[in-house]
């Protein structure tokens, strides 16, 4: 098989970089702060705190999935979601790497994603998952505990999205390449998995 | 004379400016006759493409004596947290007594979309 002895095929035992790496939007933010500690917990599937807020919202994303949102006049800033499809995860193959997402609700034409929190410096964001979606139009949408709906920004696709996204992830594929190679390098005696136990 | 010459080309000057600050008087006329024709058609608070961000702002009028307690300190003056709140409650569509309202929807040109078209 081709897959075979390819350069992840000694990082089988973490399954966000064998056979393919798995690259997200969260990896991507964390490489964009230069944040490499977190970039490797993620791919080694380090399992990391979950802070207050974060579980807050994962708390709320899970109850819109199965309860959908609270019925207020507010419901009208966005479109219905009679065909929506709750926690639709896609995926976009390249050769050496993967691009995974996770839409908090897909419809036909737009797609949505519920913001618990902040509403700003998420465009980017949503643009990644519109590009994966191949969708023209995406909503930023505010929610609360009880599901209610707040303030609601929309977003047109970018018109030169898909190789701004396809050299972004490239790049930071690269970079990821380079860096384990470099650790590899440092440690000497072999992989970078004998490297982080060494190094706790 | 030589100041006549001058004073001369200054003229032509201002005429020239005064032509673009009428020229930008008609486009800022057009351009709010446009936002006002849009704005029903808008359903969200903000929407935004690669050369303009249609922004619909909230001016809050809130009369102290009137909101109730949680929002103010002890003299009735709303705190920084009870504006935050009232603020919050008003994007949630709620209606908090002894506070009103402005709608405006504004419109931010992004330059790098315009420039590339």
């Amino acid at each position: 098989m081709a897959l075979e002895n390819n350069k992840w095929d000694r990082f089988k035992n973490y399954r966000r970089l064998y056979p393919k790496p798995k690259l997200s939007w969260t990896v991507y933010k964390a490489y964009l702060n230069n944040d490499w500690t977190y970039v490797f917990d993620y791919l080694l599937g380090k399992e990391l705190p979950v802070t207050g807020p974060q579980q807050r919202g994962i708390d709320i994303h899970k109850d819109i999935e199965i309860n959908g949102l609270a019925v207020t006049k507010n419901l009208s800033k966005i479109p219905s979601l009679e065909k929506g499809k709750f926690e639709e995860v896609v995926h976009k193959y390249y050769e050496p790497f993967y691009i995974i997402g996770k839409i908090d609700c897909l419809l036909d034409d737009c797609l949505l994603d519920w913001k618990t929190g902040g509403m700003s410096g998420y465009e980017a964001q949503l643009q990644l998952y519109m590009y994966l979606c191949k969708r023209k139009m995406g909503y930023l949408v505010s929610v609360n505990d009880a599901r209610e709906v707040g303030r609601v920004y929309q977003y047109e696709a970018w018109e030169d999205g898909e190789l701004y996204w396809d050299n972004r992830f490239e790049q930071m594929y690269l970079d990821i390449e380079q860096r384990i190679d470099e650790l590899d390098m440092y440690a000497r005696s072999g992989t970078l998995y004998k490297w982080i136990n060494f190094n706790g | 004379m030589e100041i006549k010459k001058l004073l001369d080309e200054l003229k032509e000057v201002l005429k020239k400016e005064l032509e673009y600050e009428e020229a930008l008087a008609r486009t800022d006329e057009q351009k709010r006759k446009l936002v006002k024709e849009i704005e029903p058609l808008l359903m969200a608070d903000s929407y935004s493409n690669s050369f303009v961000r249609l922004q619909k702002r909230y001016t809050l009028v809130i009369d102290p004596n009137k909101v109730p307690e949680e929002y103010t300190d002890r003299v009735r003056k709303v705190t920084d947290d009870g504006r935050r709140l009232i603020e919050s409650e008003i994007a949630f569509g709620k209606e908090v007594e002894g506070v009103k309202y402005l709608e405006k929807l504004i419109c931010y040109k992004k330059k790098n979309g315009l420039r590339e078209q």
